[in-house]
């Protein structure tokens, strides 16, 4: 488990990383989303030991990271624009990533690198943004590390290549219990593959949340109540947003399924309906109620 | 957890990262050594097979060894380039983050990075210069000779190589951007030699008895690596220059690593890698430049404070403005921190009032005498003939050792203590007591004064006195025991160590045991002799003009002598036969080789006699004259050839040999009537022999040589100054 107390990071007078207290479970995909300059890659270079905390300390399994082989060693990390060895190929960059990380499978990263039809002797100097991108992933997922930080990694990367690293990304989790922590600031991108979100914004964690957690216990119903029936009658629900047109009402709530189900029946609705929430909206809402207006901070 | 031996693997990595370097590397040195080995056997000597292979023998161990200038400069430019673009990695923010999240500690980064530079320097250069070795063997030159020479040649520019290389690996430590590394490794190498330049200036201008000179010059090497470096292709390899180089070498790396540690990898990009050190070295780059434009204008405007405060602010504020926009590489900021330009300003200001009002009362110290543990003194026009220097050890170049030359300053405040130190403070004491008259109204005598302290500090001062004024002083001087031990080397040698003496009367020289029959005892003697007479010479003797001249050889000194040593020429070391010299006079005299023989007025062809005449012209007649006065004084050259035989008898009575002129203490340098007077000889090897290696044969068969005398100020001379302007030949205005 990767853990962070207080850990905080200026640039000179600015703020980048701000008492960031955050666990990172094992077997998880851990969503970082945030503005641009949130301190998202602050965070992940943090985690990474490329920086050096000015206060607060970062921990994998109770063991510091910032100069400790055997500690980085257990980890990946893919920066948003990573950098190749200088006029080095695919085959080169594994010659060097198999010196430095003992578990690198160079068996599965040729079969990658044939599947996804990135010639090993090319110079990587040649290849598209995307091409760079699919590379520093199988890089990541063949040194065999614990975890995979993975900084905008999706950006760049077309649909179909998108799904494929998200089924390799579930594909090592189930089978060597990989944790990959993916830093973004496209909420849509994570929504299918992470397990928890936090939302950093100006340096610090706003929220930090179990996806199913929070997908279980917030609602979005659609309802007509009857006539003459006041919304009052809805006052047992913890309704956090709410909008009307005409009759038909759309509220966010929170609370168990059965238990929202329960008071619009005694409402006396005329109909209901329990609409599946997405990612984004979930944000919306939570952020909402912490008092930001989350399209400001995210969209 | 990366492997035991990662090391060597990531520096199998970094060599290929950096295989331009390596190849550029080996390229030029392949160039440098080898091709140009090849070239120095098939270039067609002129000499005789033996010379031709002596010759080649000494370029090729010259190209081997570390004398090799174009090695020197070929390094030092390596050292830059290496140790500037091994760690330029650090620059960049994605490949600060690709290495720094490698699961590998930033010292063995450190380590396989500097390594690695050294290596792409080393390995090429060794190849070479063995092969260039091998191929000078293969020509001629003894084997052990090159190997040895390139070996050590090697050892000797890697050591300095280190210095510079490790010096530009600290600059980009402590900056984030490669442009700033590079002004950073000139200014790491600048700014000491410029500060202590703009102090000897200062001082020089400002204060009367400053004289520091060497030792402001000696702490160059000693605050600038570039400096440090090429001072060590001086002279010879001493294990002291070794040392100090491993000793140097090891400090830069520890600051290299601590720097390396302490380094934040947010720096990349950024101009100062550490905020800290940012305002420290603005402030002291902006007073360095406020304080040299100061001085310049200060110069300019023959010593306006006006124009001193002009400068002041010129230099200072430009300099802050150029050093805030690359600090934050934002033309907008170039006025940024005014409160540090402030500060630089009042710091060059106070620095320039130290010199300008001597605020430390440097000119008018003198030491109480009970503080002097010794003193030293000497004075420009005594003894000012005196040679210093010694012989290195012999070496690949110099069969014998060579001749280096130590300054009259260096050697005397090194050797002499006088017996009496007051005499010192008396200089000084006088000094304070004169009125400082107006600069041009006299000839000046430098007094040079080094005072020995109790507490172990050395203070030296030049005093300048009208020519004249210290006679007394110097009286007490001469006389001192010390001020001739320290003054003349030839007391402290040992007459046991006396392998040849050379005597030159007028110009004829001789080697006493080889051309005259003298034993090597005799010659110990003769010494003797001689250091008796220099002991016991008063100042009036030894203002006399000399009979001869005479050097004491001992074995390297008559090896530079036989094989004819450029440095150690024909005139150096020479000391002068008084006539007062009454034992060494008697000596020679006993030995057959009498040296004080009046000139046979017989014996002279012709006199030219050259005067200097002053007439008042018009003064439209003197090109640049800037006056106002219808004449002008003019002194101008008249010579005429003297063929009158009762004129040339008394001539011959009264001249003095003009190269002897030197050895007067306390002469006057005006006023002195020059003679160029032909001398008969018999044969044109006695011509050679007698005429310094010159002579002239007439249509009519005459052959004479030329020697320069000189007639002082005198009744004679006045007559030649009439008979000159009776010939009317000017030859030079």
């Amino acid at each position: 488990m990767i853990e962070t107390v207080n850990l905080t990071k200026r640039f000179d007078d600015i703020v980048a990383v701000d008492h960031i207290n955050a666990q990172i479970r094992d077997g998880s995909v851990f969503g970082l989303v945030g503005t641009n300059g949130a301190g998202k890659s602050t965070f992940l270079r943090l985690l990474s030991g490329i920086l050096k905390p000015d206060e607060g300390t970062i921990s994998i399994d109770g063991e510091p990271v910032y100069e400790r082989e055997a500690v980085k060693a257990r980890f990946f990390y893919i920066s948003d624009d990573q950098h190749f060895l200088g006029n080095g190929t695919p085959r080169d960059m594994m010659e060097f990533y198999r010196k430095c990380y003992p578990g690198f499978d160079c068996g599965r990263y040729r079969k990658l690198l044939d599947s996804f039809g990135l010639p090993a002797s090319r110079k990587i100097s040649t290849f598209s943004k995307g091409m760079k991108k699919q590379l520093s992933v199988l890089c990541g997922l063949c040194s065999g590390t614990d975890y995979l930080f993975c900084d905008e990694t999706f950006d760049g990367l077309d649909p179909v290549m998108r799904q494929t690293v998200k089924s390799l990304f579930a594909a090592d989790m189930e089978e060597r219990n990989m944790t990959p922590i993916i830093a973004s600031h496209n909420l849509r991108e994570l929504e299918d593959i992470c397990d928890h979100v936090g939302l950093l914004h100006k340096g610090g964690i706003l929220l930090s949340r179990d996806l199913d957690e929070m997908k279980t216990t917030i609602h979005k119903v659609q309802c007509v109540l009857a006539e003459g029936t006041d919304e009052t009658a809805l006052n047992g629900l913890e309704i956090i947003r709410r909008e009307s047109r005409g009759r038909l009402l759309t509220l966010t709530v929170r609370g168990e399924r059965e238990a929202v189900e329960a008071a619009m029946q005694a409402a006396g609705t005329v109909f209901y309906e329990l609409i599946p929430l997405s990612l984004e909206e979930i944000f919306i809402s939570e952020t909402e109620v912490a008092g930001y207006d989350i399209k400001k901070l995210v969209f | 957890m990366t492997s035991k031996n990662w090391f060597f693997k990531g520096m199998t990595e970094e060599i290929k990262r950096r295989l331009w370097a390596a190849a550029l590397s080996a390229v030029i040195f392949f160039f440098s050594f080898p091709v140009v080995m090849v070239y120095l056997t098939t270039v067609a000597y002129v000499d005789t097979d033996i010379n031709r292979k002596m010759r080649l023998a000494s370029d090729a161990l010259n190209i081997l060894s570390y004398r090799n200038g174009w090695t020197g400069f070929l390094m030092a430019v390596l050292a830059v380039v290496l140790g500037i673009s091994g760690f330029s990695y650090l620059n960049s923010r994605r490949k600060v983050d690709f290495y720094h999240s490698l699961p590998v500690r930033r010292e063995k980064l450190f380590a396989v990075q500097y390594t690695t530079g050294i290596l792409i320097a080393a390995v090429p250069y060794l190849v070479f210069v063995l092969t260039a070795a091998a191929i000078a063997s293969a020509y001629g030159v003894s084997p052990a000779d090159a190997f040895s020479t390139a070996l050590k040649g090697w050892g000797f520019e890697m050591l300095s190589f280190l210095v510079l290389y490790t010096t530009a690996v600290i600059a980009v430590m402590m900056t984030g951007n490669t442009v700033v590394a590079l002004l950073g490794f000139g200014v790491f190498n600048g700014f000491f030699p410029l500060f202590l330049g703009m102090w000897s200036g200062l001082a020089e201008n400002c204060l009367d008895t400053f004289c520091n000179y060497d030792l402001m010059a000696g702490w160059v090497p000693r605050t600038s690596p570039l400096a440090f470096y090429i001072s060590g292709f001086s002279e010879d390899m001493a294990a002291g220059k070794v040392i100090s180089r491993l000793a140097v070498s090891a400090i830069l790396l520890l600051i290299a690593v601590v720097l390396h540690k302490k380094r934040p990898s947010e720096a990349a990009g950024k101009a100062m890698a550490f905020s800290i050190s940012q305002p420290v070295i603005g402030v002291l780059l902006v007073t360095e430049f406020s304080v040299a434009g100061l001085i310049f204008f200060w110069s300019l405007g023959s010593g306006s404070l006006g124009w001193a405060l002009f400068g002041l602010l010129a230099g200072g504020v430009l300099s802050h403005c150029v050093i805030e926009i690359i600090y934050h590489f934002d033309f907008k900021k170039l006025f940024c921190c005014k409160g540090q330009l402030a500060l630089s300003l009042i710091l060059g200001f106070g620095f320039f009032a130290l010199f300008r009002w001597d605020l430390t009362g440097y000119d008018g110290w003198i030491p109480a005498e009970d503080k002097v543990q010794s003193a030293a003194v000497y004075c420009n026009n005594l003894d000012g003939w005196v040679d210093y220097g010694y012989f290195g050890a012999a070496g690949e170049e110099y069969e014998g050792g060579h001749w280096n030359w130590q300054s009259v300053q260096d050697r005397v405040f090194a050797d002499m203590s006088l017996a009496d130190a007051g005499l010192a403070c008396e200089v000084a004491e006088r000094w304070q007591s004169l009125p400082q008259p107006e600069e041009d109204d006299y000839s000046w005598d430098y007094v040079y004064v080094k005072f020995q302290m109790n507490s172990g500090r050395q203070v030296l001062r030049r005093y300048r006195f009208p020519q004249g004024t210290l006679e007394e002083a110097f009286q007490m001087i001469y006389e001192d025991p010390g001020y001739k031990a320290g003054r003349y080397p030839v007391l402290s040698m040992d007459p046991g160590e006396v392998e040849e003496v050379q005597l030159s009367v007028k110009g004829e020289r001789q080697l006493l045991k080889k051309q005259a029959a003298v034993s090597g005892e005799q010659l110990g003697a003769l010494l003797e002799a001689y250091q008796e007479d220099l002991r016991g010479l008063t100042l009036e003797e030894s203002g006399e003009a000399p009979l001869a001249e005479i050097r004491f050889l001992d074995g390297q000194r008559l090896k530079a002598v036989e094989i004819g040593q450029m440095r150690y020429s024909s005139d150096v070391e020479y000391y002068p036969i008084y006539p007062a010299c009454s034992r060494t006079v008697s000596w020679l005299a006993a030995a057959g080789i009498p040296v004080d023989r009046k000139i046979d007025p017989d014996s002279i062809r012709s006199v030219q006699v050259e005067v200097e005449v002053e007439e008042l012209v018009s003064s439209e007649t003197v090109l640049g004259a800037d006056t106002y006065e219808e004449q002008v004084l003019v002194s101008s050259y008249k010579t005429y050839m003297e063929t009158d035989r009762e004129v040339i008898r008394r001539l011959a009575e009264r001249m003095i040999y003009a190269p002897y002129r030197e050895y007067q203490n306390l002469s006057e340098w005006d006023g002195y009537t020059y003679l160029d007077v032909n001398f008969y000889a018999g044969s044109a090897e006695e011509a050679l022999s007698r005429g310094n290696g010159d002579y002239t044969r007439t249509d009519q068969g005459e052959i004479y040589y030329t020697l320069r005398f000189y007639i002082p100020d005198s009744p004679l001379s006045e007559e030649l100054r009439e008979r000159a302007l009776e010939h009317e030949e000017p030859s030079m205005g």
